[in-house]
């Protein structure tokens, strides 16, 4: 279904870097009108830096919408301006301004509603172009496959020689032109999407007010438990374990995916003269994809790079790292020991206290008893007289 | 021109949404309302517990504490409140800074969140205000005496509130995110022997002698994150661009310091607890069970810090050997 307003791509479009917290907060914004049964839209603005060809689209915020007399939906002016230099005031350095907006859409492009608001903005806030960014809902169940289901767009003003010059309107239509974008991540944003990703729980909500009225009846919790729940038979700390193996595994799946993909290419070329020398040379085989065969070359020729020089001192410094790791490994375990050992003889205290002077089987040893003694040496005497 | 105004008006996105896995998205003003006037925690200080905080929320609140470098940020949150639960749907920065010494930079910033909430409502989000979000770059998720203050002022007037701090630095250095959330406790409040009020943390000693002169006052709430089924399908695919990092990390190196950092204050409360076991060494006759669970707490803490390093560790080792396997052309 060819989309009417779409126009073929160029090497004049600028470079766009989409941060995460843009999709997230649509994200947002969707579930929570779709749980709350707002009805209406979703819309709102996109503002990021400009900087020459590169836009950075970092934050978004959701707007309000009017409908004017004439049954067009607008953007309701005075809660738009309001709120974007709400976000322009917190948002200071570096200073973000407004590059565009977002809505939900369809895969195939912008339909003909988005024009007056598209026109509104650029009008308004003099964008030469703002971006537009489409969501398709229709396309998230497919799964993450690596794709992000949006699409950005600018807009180009086409000329349509067709028509008649009227007066000062411009004769020309609006078109929107597809960007591509790359998602840029600084490092706090990137920390917590992966904190979020891995260890974030699932959104119910349903249980949790029952669970809270079943422990109010149990009375107070003492909050020194650390609040751990024992319903999961891992600790925290397992889960982190786990959740980085899991990672791991998950990365090389996808290095293995790429290598898969690169060595069927490969394996699908048509034989070269290289292999074969009865096989006459055709200079002009377009099918080639020269870059592409440059950078795997490249690629297999740094493989060795891989190797370091010196393996001796390589594995040397590995050694020690180990080392260093199972040192920490044993401070933990002999703290635990200590721990143990503490309780044990918290307990044995408890169990049976102590009698002052030669008790029971603890006779030559009643000299170690003295007002000092901690509860370590009384483990150790517990110790002797259990190996008498 | 139909069907694609009605995906425009979110009527396709039904399926997007789990009813049951995403609820605590809902929010309903008159059960909120409802909950608002039974006001169960005036009689329990203790009443809160647990604070979820959503994806979204925690996204913003990162990184605006990053963005404020070394100097202390603050903003706000919203959200709802379900039994001994916050839940934080959302939030928001307030355009203050540096609030450690500045008790009144509250007054600086009604202004700008009178507005905000006012823009939110009319856009139908109209989740009150549950708490405030701060900083503190380097020193550690705790409150200091100005921030106690000022919490225990907002439960006064604005109950329920809770407290949630960040460090930006710790976080970037653990590649972990470094939060916390408190409440206090009103003034005529004795916490009972035992609690213990900052969880798990490693304070710089310099800061220590502010966050052990309040430590009494408040207590801290455990966090746990949400996120819906949609963020976790766009996260999936999102994910995906950042294998190359994952694979290519080094964490043993990276967080060098940190681990370093955190053994040394393991070493410090390790003699801490030795020095009070010893100072407890008199009278040692009749010993209570009461007398001895207060050293074993720290002990305990002691063993969970040695653990958490433990772990990060054996992470960071994981990471090498996985690098050394598949890359290890050598061993070929």
């Amino acid at each position: 279904m060819e989309n009417s307003l779409l126009a073929g791509p160029s090497d004049s479009s600028p470079e766009i870097q989409l941060h995460p917290l843009v999709i997230l907060t649509i994200s947002d914004l969707v579930v929570r009108r779709t749980l709350r049964n707002l009805k209406g839209p979703v819309i709102g603005a996109l503002i990021g830096l400009q900087d020459g060809r590169t836009i950075t689209v970092e934050v978004a915020f959701d707007c309000k919408l009017q409908t004017m007399d004439d049954g067009t939906v607008l953007l309701d002016q005075a809660f738009f301006e309001a709120r974007l230099q709400q976000y322009k005031d917190v948002y200071k350095s570096p200073q973000l301004e407004l590059v565009g907006w977002f809505t939900l859409g369809d895969p195939s492009g912008p339909e003909q509603h988005v024009l007056p608001i598209q026109m509104q903005l650029q009008t308004e806030y003099n964008l030469e172009s703002a971006i537009l960014l489409l969501f398709h809902t229709e396309l998230v169940s497919a799964g993450g496959d690596g794709k992000l289901p949006l699409t950005l767009y600018e807009t180009v003003w086409t000329s349509d020689n067709a028509m008649e010059v009227d007066g000062g309107e411009r004769n020309q239509s609006l078109k929107f032109r597809e960007l591509p974008y790359t998602v840029e991540t600084g490092e706090a944003e990137m920390i917590s999407v992966d904190f979020v990703a891995r260890g974030g729980g699932n959104a119910t909500a349903v249980e949790a007010p029952k669970a809270k009225e079943e422990k109010k009846s149990k009375g107070k919790v003492k909050e020194g438990a650390n609040g751990t729940e024992q319903k999961s038979y891992l600790s925290p700390e397992d889960d982190e374990l786990i959740t980085s193996l899991t990672a791991k595994a998950n990365a090389i799946k996808m290095l293995q995916a790429r290598l898969n993909l690169l060595s069927t290419y490969l394996s699908k070329l048509p034989p070269s003269y290289l292999t074969d020398q009865t096989i006459p040379l055709e200079p002009n085989n377009t099918s080639l994809n020269h870059p592409i065969l440059r950078s795997t070359s490249a690629l297999l020729s740094r493989l060795p790079l891989l190797t370091p020089p010196d393996t001796v001192s390589y594995d040397r410094e590995t050694q020690q790292t180990k080392s260093d790791v199972e040192l920490i490994s044993l401070l933990s375990s002999l703290t635990r020991g200590v721990q143990d050992a503490k309780e044990l003889g918290r307990k044995w205290h408890l169990a049976e206290p102590r009698k002052r002077g030669n008790a029971g089987g603890y006779g030559p040893e009643s000299f170690l008893l003295d007002h000092g003694a901690n509860d370590q040496e009384r483990v150790e005497e517990m110790r002797m007289g259990m190996f008498r | 021109m139909d069907t694609a105004l009605k995906s425009w008006e979110l009527e396709n996105a039904v399926q997007l949404v789990d009813p049951t896995r995403d609820a605590i998205y809902n929010y309903s003003s008159t059960t909120q309302k409802q909950l608002m006037d039974a006001k169960p925690w005036k009689k329990d200080p203790h009443h809160f517990k647990n604070v979820r905080i959503s994806a979204v929320a925690l996204l913003k609140m990162v990184m605006h504490a990053r963005s404020g470098g070394s100097i202390e940020v603050m903003g706000l949150m919203q959200g709802s409140v379900y039994g001994d639960t916050f839940v934080v749907s959302d939030a928001f920065r307030l355009p203050v800074e540096g609030t450690e010494t500045r008790v009144n930079a509250q007054e600086e910033a009604n202004e700008y969140l009178i507005q905000y909430l006012e823009r939110a409502r009319e856009n139908d989000q109209a989740d009150n205000v549950v708490g405030w979000y701060h900083s503190h770059p380097g020193y550690g998720c705790w409150l200091s005496g100005i921030d106690v203050n000022t919490q225990a002022t907002q439960q006064l007037f604005q109950d329920p509130f809770c407290a949630v701090v960040i460090d930006p630095d710790r976080t970037i250095s653990a590649g972990k995110v470094e939060i916390g959330a408190f409440r206090t406790f009103p003034d005529d409040h004795k916490p009972e022997a035992g609690t213990d009020s900052d969880g798990f943390q490693s304070i710089p000693m310099d800061k220590i002698q502010d966050f052990g002169a309040h430590a009494e006052r408040y207590y801290s709430m455990e966090i746990s994150h949400f996120k819906s089924t949609l963020d976790t399908k766009l996260l999936a695919s999102l994910w995906n661009k950042y294998w190359i990092g994952t694979l290519s990390s080094s964490p043993l190196l990276t967080n060098r310091d940190f681990g370093t950092r955190q053994i040394k204050d393991l070493a410090f409360k390790i003699h801490d607890a030795n020095v009070s076991q010893s100072a407890s060494k008199g009278g040692m006759g009749p010993m209570t069970s009461t007398r001895s669970s207060k050293p074993d707490e720290k002990v305990e803490k002691i063993v969970r810090a040695a653990r958490m390093v433990e772990v990060e560790e054996r992470v960071g080792l994981v990471a090498a050997e996985v690098k050394e396997q598949v890359f290890g052309m050598a061993k070929q």
